[in-house]
């Protein structure tokens, strides 16, 4: 019977990864043929009109199936630990040694009930790595500039920094200061700077979610950078969910 | 290029695009199906609430997706349609 149980917790994870990155595939072509759906309207006026409904059916199906995945994932997190099978709240690292102060390590990282892996930065704050297909805001879509004026090229190269520098380095115990202190030492433009992008993700601009968490959580601010993320194919991010 | 060539092409290559993204489903559906059926064989006896949602929540999914598919068959024939006409 053990045994039953465990090889259905693993079958349930092995259903629970698949189906993160189908849910965010799913969300990202919505989006596409949201935006294409768009433009034929635009350029076809009436004559496009089949393809457009096509078009938005097809989106709308599409967004539907990435939501029910995204509560498939949550479930099967659920079930797992409610089976004893992992996901429960666990001792942060596994040494007893604590973060020294200043520090966001990945020795400071545990799962979290809601069985997404945390950090916790030196203010005590945790930051769940939420996957995106978890994460909905199809009714409040990003339709203009961010904060500052800055635009999607911004956003992406934000987002890809923080894949490419930001989390490996929070990863080997690198603080804020230090990536202000490579922005000073590099004399870096307004946009390109590393200091404000690890507090886009893990200081007070984080990104704030809220909701029940069954099946997808509402954005409370991010959007754009969520957005940037998907268009980079990124599937997880730090998110503060209160 | 006028507008209408520019949207006829990215028109069939959308349609295209989208036919792919429908047997991706497709095949994933049937994956997923067989993975719902080993865990409704493993659980499906039990009646414990915890049992029902998960099985519950897994066949709403394989449902959707089914959907989805099938909507994105249908947007790929009305592109390819539309474009032929253009």
């Amino acid at each position: 019977m053990a045994s039953d149980l465990l090889a259905l917790c693993g079958e349930l994870a092995s259903i629970s990864r698949t189906v993160q990155t189908m849910s965010a595939e799913l969300h990202a072509r919505a989006a596409e043929l949201d935006r294409q759906a768009q433009h034929t309207a635009r350029v076809a006026g009436l004559r496009g009109h089949g393809a457009v409904g096509a078009l938005s059916a097809a989106a709308r199906a599409c967004r539907s199936a990435a939501r029910t995945l995204g509560m498939v994932n949550q479930s099967s997190r659920q079930f797992i630990a409610h089976a004893g099978g992992g996901g429960a709240t666990r001792p942060a690292g596994g040494s007893g040694a604590q973060p020294a102060a200043g520090q966001c390590t990945a020795a400071n990282r545990a799962e979290s009930a809601a069985g997404y892996e945390t950090i916790t930065n030196n203010h005590g704050e945790v930051f769940h790595m939420v996957p995106l297909g978890d994460v909905d805001f199809s009714d409040n879509p990003v339709i203009d500039s961010g904060k500052g004026g800055a635009k999607p090229n911004d956003y992406d190269w934000m987002v890809q920094a923080w894949k490419d520098t930001i989390e490996p380095g929070v990863a080997r115990g690198m603080t804020g200061d230090d990536f202000y202190a490579i922005d000073a030492a590099n004399q870096s433009d307004d946009f390109r700077r590393l200091g404000p992008v690890y507090d886009q993700f893990y200081g007070g601009d984080a990104i704030h979610l809220s909701g029940t968490g069954a099946g997808f959580w509402d954005v409370d601010g991010g959007r754009h950078r969520i957005d940037a993320a998907r268009r980079l194919g990124i599937d997880r991010l730090p998110c503060r969910i209160n | 290029m006028s507008d209408i060539a520019r949207l006829k092409g990215q028109l069939n290559s959308l349609a295209s695009d989208t036919k792919s993204t429908a047997n991706n489903l497709s095949g994933f559906t049937a994956r997923f199906g067989q993975a719902v059926g080993r865990v409704q064989s493993t659980i499906g006896g039990t009646s414990t609430r915890t049992d029902a949602n998960i099985i519950q929540t897994l066949k709403a999914a394989e449902n959707q997706v089914k959907a989805a598919s099938q909507a994105l068959q249908q947007a790929s024939t009305a592109l390819q349609r539309y474009s032929a006409q253009l």
